[in-house]
């Protein structure tokens, strides 16, 4: 099918380094799908991979059903907007979108009038005859993605193309990006290390790590659901804590963590009375309240409520993140901004949150960083 | 901070002015009227008149020309290609590579040119255009690796995988993306392989054979007698030709097009493609002779009556050393049929084989020369080699200065310290303290030679310069009073200045003969006895006297000559002075013992 994505097994090493192992993936036609990762994941390498811009040392590359892993990037049906553009820089705005059309050998009518609305459509009509460094950084971009969109790919690779935009921009340009892709209908395949930014846009995620693919999913999937201590960690799920399976009654499994910390989980079948465990809880799913003596054993109710004293406090704005100590387990809790309150440090607390909130997660898969 | 400011921009208007005096001084030293540089005596465009009428210059700028535009084209394809490959691929040897490429830069020209010459020669390749433009591509083309890869340094490399992206192939991308934007830098590299080539000596003078003189050769060669302001001309016009391009070159880059970049590169492309048009040869029929000899030794219109008379046609080539000579013909493959040698090179070069025995038959003129220059003791019986011109060692003097001179003890006279001049060659200068001390100039036992040593040491704080190639203009400009060198170039300035005069010392001095001789492997040895012959005839050794104004050996040729010439004691010394001389021989193992020996003097504080 046009604008569908299959990786088979695709394996690529630099030398010592091996930048991407047996990566399989399906991508579909039409389908938003973001490879997120930390630098070094090897994302970049797999979006290369798929430009054509590096070989594999094995495994398949298909496009629209097509194997096109001997083909040079300039015979494969995608174009790429690269991470700072690459804007030729000799040549106008104008020029430059005209560039794979010439390439293509398309007559001069039909070069001027795709150019003309492929620049409309990214709302740069009238700035055809600029050249690039005139341009700001936003219109950097939309010139880049005029450029390979105007081809009419069936595979649009986008290799961080927000990175070098500043923030307001960026969150401008998500929706805009967004928009554009929903609207021509072609598949994206879309690089970032920004978690934001791939839960906005996708129709679904790949978290890469160390080459592999974690766990792909559609976004609400990823963040309710991540399956592994790396996904759970890169979606913000700050508090990783190990705990010993004490007991499971009635959908509850009582976990104890090494420094004694009590609490219980919605069992969700994956709970073996006796096992070690990681399990993760979201800042933003802790409730912080004023002194310690609140604690109460977890069995009595699906609330479990720990006691704690203060460490610090991170005031970000819309939010504060306090660090509470909990045992031998330091905790993040997020607090959404509100009425101001006065803590301190060594204050005791207690912390308290659901046990639906306690996601459990696979002991397999790759270390944190 | 103005201060600062202001002493900033004094300094920098210094280390301008440092650099481009001496072409400003060239410049107008090119409108010149006088023909010495010595002096500025009126304005005249004369000497571009006279270059343009030059066949010898126009045919050396030409040739320069032809090699320099097809070096750049080459060295500059071929480096650029390089800088990418180097840029694009990093692979096992790179680093071992990197220092070989840019090894040409470091070697020694001599190194390169001596081992070039052994290359073409075991290639059997004869030496000529050919020859000198693979040269000039090999030792240039560093540079313009170099240069690309400097400017491919800054080069974003997802620029080309951007245009492959877009659907160009490897070839369209490095043409329509690749090549645009390292273009000044391949421009760059492109005008430095130009001016390296253009003005390239040592290497070219090695290589270069029939019909590929250049224009330094041309100008080093003429250095011999005088560097004339036809050279200044010439050099003003390349030197605007260049500047026109270079400054459309500015133009293009900061992307103007139109009439103000079309009208310098049209200028410029007039001045450069003007030898091309002017002052071409006659076609000449399919006989040739080659010859090669010393600048200003004869006149095109000499070479001219050859041509009509034999429906031949003679390519001249230049050289302005008995050296660069030497490894020409020891190379074996430049194909001359006429050569110059000075006496001790008629010796070396007969007993190395590379001469070709004398038909005396064919040379029936032989009788008109002077006896006294016949049967030398470099080549007995005239076997290998005719007189062509004479001249002898001495001193050039303004006699309003110092009185009359009469002995080598005036080069060491402390009333003229500083006002001295000695040749700036190891046997002539020795040869001057040997002689005055009575010992023969090919002394070889080491007492006389040591003793030579000492009396320049001694000398050396009288003495303003050593000079052997403007020893006559340092003289005719009163830098100093006193100067050993050639009667040739005296008796030009004598001419001049009639305050001068020039004397060969009584204690003895030094007689060159330089003859005409065949080399071994001469193409045309049937023409070359021909022309030999020809220029022993009495008119035209008579004419060939008059036009250069060397001394010839021609007995029949001296009731032709004008009167002054013939009393002129610079030109034609009185009779018991030549008997006084002696030549200048091969010393065999005691060149060795002159080496150190002038090695010490220049050395010495």
């Amino acid at each position: 099918m046009p604008g569908e994505v299959v990786l088979r097994g695709l394996r690529k090493a630099f030398g010592e380094v091996v930048a991407v192992r047996d990566v399989s993936l399906e991508v579909r036609p039409g389908e938003f799908l973001t490879l997120l990762g930390p630098s070094g994941c090897g994302k970049t390498t797999l979006l290369r991979l798929l430009a054509g811009f590096e070989s594999p040392d094995a495994g398949q590359v298909l496009i629209s059903g097509r194997d096109v892993t001997a083909l040079p990037p300039h015979r494969r049906p995608v174009n790429t907007v690269f991470q700072h553009y690459a804007l030729f820089p000799h040549l106008t705005v104008a020029g430059n979108v005209a560039f794979g059309l010439e390439m293509r050998r398309r007559g001069r009518a039909e070069i001027a009038e795709r150019v003309a609305k492929a620049l409309e459509m990214v709302r740069l009509g009238g700035l055809g005859e600029r050249r690039p460094a005139q341009l700001s950084g936003g219109q950097q971009q939309r010139v880049a993605l005029a450029r390979a969109l105007v081809l009419a790919p069936e595979v649009l690779l986008l290799d961080e193309p927000m990175a070098a935009l500043d923030l307001k921009l960026r969150q401008e340009m998500r929706v805009e990006v967004k928009n554009l892709q929903e609207r021509l209908g072609v598949t994206f395949v879309f690089v970032t290390h920004d978690q934001d930014e791939a839960l906005v846009m996708s129709d679904r995620i790949a978290v890469m790590n160390q080459g592999r693919i974690e766990q792909v999913g559609p976004p609400e999937q990823l963040y309710e659901r991540p399956r592994t201590r790396f996904v759970a960690d890169f979606l913000a799920v700050r508090n990783l804590l190990q705990a010993t399976v004490v007991s499971i009654d009635g959908g509850r499994a009582q976990l104890r963590t090494r420094g004694g910390a009590a609490f219980s989980a919605a069992d969700d079948g994956g709970y073996r009375p006796g096992e070690m465990v990681w399990v993760g809880v979201r800042p933003e799913r802790i409730r912080l309240e004023e002194g310690g003596d609140n604690a109460s054993p977890p069995q009595l109710s699906g609330e479990n409520r720990l006691a704690g004293k203060l460490e610090d406090k991170i005031y970000l704005g819309d939010r504060t993140d306090w660090r509470v100590r909990v045992g031998d387990e330091t905790l993040t809790v997020a607090e959404p901004a509100g009425p101001a309150r006065v803590r301190s440090g060594g204050q005791s607390v207690t912390v308290s949150f659901p046990g639906e909130a306690v996601l459990r997660l696979d002991s397999e898969g790759s270390e944190p960083p | 901070m103005r201060s600062g400011g202001g002493a900033l921009a004094a300094v920098s208007a210094g280390v301008y002015l440092f650099l481009y005096a001496p072409i400003l001084v060239l410049v107008a030293f090119s409108f010149n009227a006088g023909r010495l540089t010595a002096a500025w005596t009126g304005f005249t465009l004369d000497w571009y008149a006279r270059a343009a009428q030059d066949p010898q210059i126009l045919a050396a700028l030409r040739n320069s020309l032809k090699v320099a535009v097809t070096a750049t084209a080459i060295a500059t394809a071929v480096g650029t290609a390089a800088a990418v490959a180097f840029h694009r691929w990093r692979f096992r040897r790179q680093p071992a590579l990197d220092t070989l490429v840019t090894l040409p830069i470091v070697v020694p020209e001599i190194v390169m040119a001596s081992s070039l010459l052994l290359l073409f020669a075991a290639l059997r390749l004869r030496l000529g255009f050919l020859t000198v433009i693979l040269a000039h591509v090999g030792f240039s083309v560093s540079y313009a690796v170099v240069v690309v890869r400097a400017r491919l340094a800054g080069f974003d490399r997802s620029l080309e995988e951007a245009a492959a992206d877009l659907g160009a192939t490897p070839l369209r991308a490095f043409f329509r993306v690749t090549l645009p934007l390292i273009a000044p830098g391949v421009l760059a590299a492109a005008l430095l392989v130009f001016s390296l080539s253009i003005d390239d000596y040592v290497i070219t003078s090695f290589v270069a054979g029939v019909g590929s003189t250049t224009l330094p050769i041309q100008i080093y060669s003429m250095v011999k007698s005088g560097v004339s302001p036809e050279i200044n001309a010439v050099s003003t016009l390349l030197l605007v030709a260049t500047s026109l391009l270079l400054w459309a070159a500015s133009r293009l880059e900061r992307g103007r097009r139109g009439w103000g970049t079309a009208v310098p590169v049209g200028a410029a492309l007039a001045v450069l493609g003007a030898p091309f048009l002017l002052g071409r040869g006659p076609a000449g029929g399919e006989r040739v002779l080659n010859l090669y000899i010393w600048s200003a030794y004869i006149s095109p219109e000499t070479l001219a009556k050859f041509e009509r008379r034999q429906g031949a046609r003679v390519n001249v080539d230049l050289y302005d050393s008995n050296e660069a000579l030497m490894a020409k013909v020891q190379a074996g493959n430049a194909g001359y049929d006429v050569i110059c040698p000075s006496n001790y090179v008629v010796q070396i070069l007969q007993k190395q084989s590379l001469l070709r025995a004398l038909d005396h038959s064919a040379v029936p003129h032989l009788p008109n020369v002077d006896p006294r220059f016949l049967d030398r003791d470099f080549d007995p019986g005239n076997r290998y080699s005719v007189p062509y011109f004479w001249g002898t060692t001495g001193i050039g003097y303004d006699k309003t200065k110092t009185g009359p001179v009469d002995s080598w003890g005036a080069l060491w006279d402390p009333r003229f310290r500083g006002r001295i001049l000695m040749l700036d060659d190891g046997r002539e200068a020795l040869g001057a303290a040997l002689k005055w001390k009575g010992f023969s100039l090919n002394a070889t036992d080491p007492a006389s030679v040591r003793a030579a040593e000492q009396l320049l040491i001694v000398q050396k704080p009288l003495v303003r310069t050593y000079n052997s190639s403007s020893f006559e203009d340092i003289l005719l400009s009163r830098d100093v009073w006193l100067a050993q060198g050639w009667n040739g170039q005296f008796a030009k300035i004598m001419g001049i200045d009639p305050r001068l005069d020039y004397v060969v010392p009584r204690e003895g001095s030094g007689l060159f003969i330089d003859s005409l001789a065949i080399p071994a492997g001469a193409p045309h040895p049937e023409l070359a006895h021909a022309f030999i012959d020809f220029t022993l005839e009495a008119d035209i050794a008579a004419e060939i006297c008059r036009t250069m104004g060397y001394s010839t050996p021609n007995r029949a040729a001296m009731p032709l000559l004008p009167e002054s010439m013939r009393r002129n004691p610079a030109i034609f010394p009185p009779g018991d002075v030549l008997a006084r001389t002696e030549t200048i021989q091969d010393v065999g193992e005691a060149t060795l013992l002159y080496d150190r020996a002038w090695t010490e003097v220049k050395t010495s504080r």
